[in-house]
């Protein structure tokens, strides 16, 4: 599947790249399941640098998940400053209208964005292509068949 | 079809949530509509995501409000204070 990046505003144009009053991230639709309920479509960003996937604790809340009574890890980068505890629980993430995969996910109430797909749980389970040579950016995500 | 749908969300503009619409093309280019959409809250998109149709202090204030505004499967997303190039 082949989606074009979400163009998101921004306040403050980089110093360095004052001619950039937009930033393309990329961005896929997904639904949480836990315990046969389900969210809404959320926006989440695709994102390589972050080990494990994360949701926003209110995303965990809207399931009916006790967040804090999950594995608790503190985990930095994911968030300003210090480290903030994060709880891992297991759900189902329905990634676009095509593929449900299980996952051992993070909840984090301070996270900055809703959800965050990241290497583990979904790097894991999708080949992901980043391609910047068009405008907009287009990312592609194939399943991994081995996994399936 | 297209035209009962823009009716029910001037319809809306007035009965509950003041509705901002833009035009979009199919590149995902959400800057407009979010540009002047609430910060710091939960954002309920209609499902072409050319609208805010909702927002609360969590998802499912912010779902209940498009539900009630005729959106049926919204899409939601966490706006920060402020719109920046880094997710952190």
């Amino acid at each position: 599947m082949k989606k074009n990046y979400t163009r998101l505003p921004l306040d403050q144009p980089h110093p360095a790249f004052k001619k950039e009053t937009a930033a393309w991230m990329p961005m896929l639709q997904v639904r949480v399941g836990h315990n046969h309920r389900q969210t809404p479509r959320i926006a989440a960003v695709v994102d390589s640098g972050s080990p494990y996937c994360f949701f926003q604790s209110n995303v965990g809340e809207y399931l009916g998940i006790d967040v804090e009574h999950g594995i608790e890890h503190f985990v930095g980068g994911i968030t300003k400053g210090a480290p903030e505890p994060v709880y891992f629980h297991k759900v189902q993430i329905y990634v676009e209208a095509d593929w449900i995969v299980n996952v051992m996910a993070g909840f984090c109430k301070k996270l900055s964005v809703a959800a965050i797909l990241g290497r583990n749980g979904f790097f894991d389970n999708f080949c992901v292509r980043f391609d910047h040579s068009s405008n907009p950016p287009v990312l592609e995500i194939n399943r991994i068949d081995n996994i399936q | 079809m297209i035209a009962a749908k823009l009716y029910c969300y001037e319809a809306v503009v007035e009965q509950a949530w003041p509705v901002w619409e833009v035009e979009v093309s199919m590149n995902n280019d959400l800057s407009a509509v979010l540009e002047k959409a609430p910060r710091d809250c939960w954002l309920a998109l209609n499902e072409e995501q050319t609208a805010v149709v909702g927002r609360g202090e969590t998802m499912d204030e912010a779902v209940k409000e498009a539900n009630a505004n005729g959106v049926k499967d919204p899409i939601v997303m966490l706006a920060p204070k402020t719109w920046r190039s880094a997710i952190y």
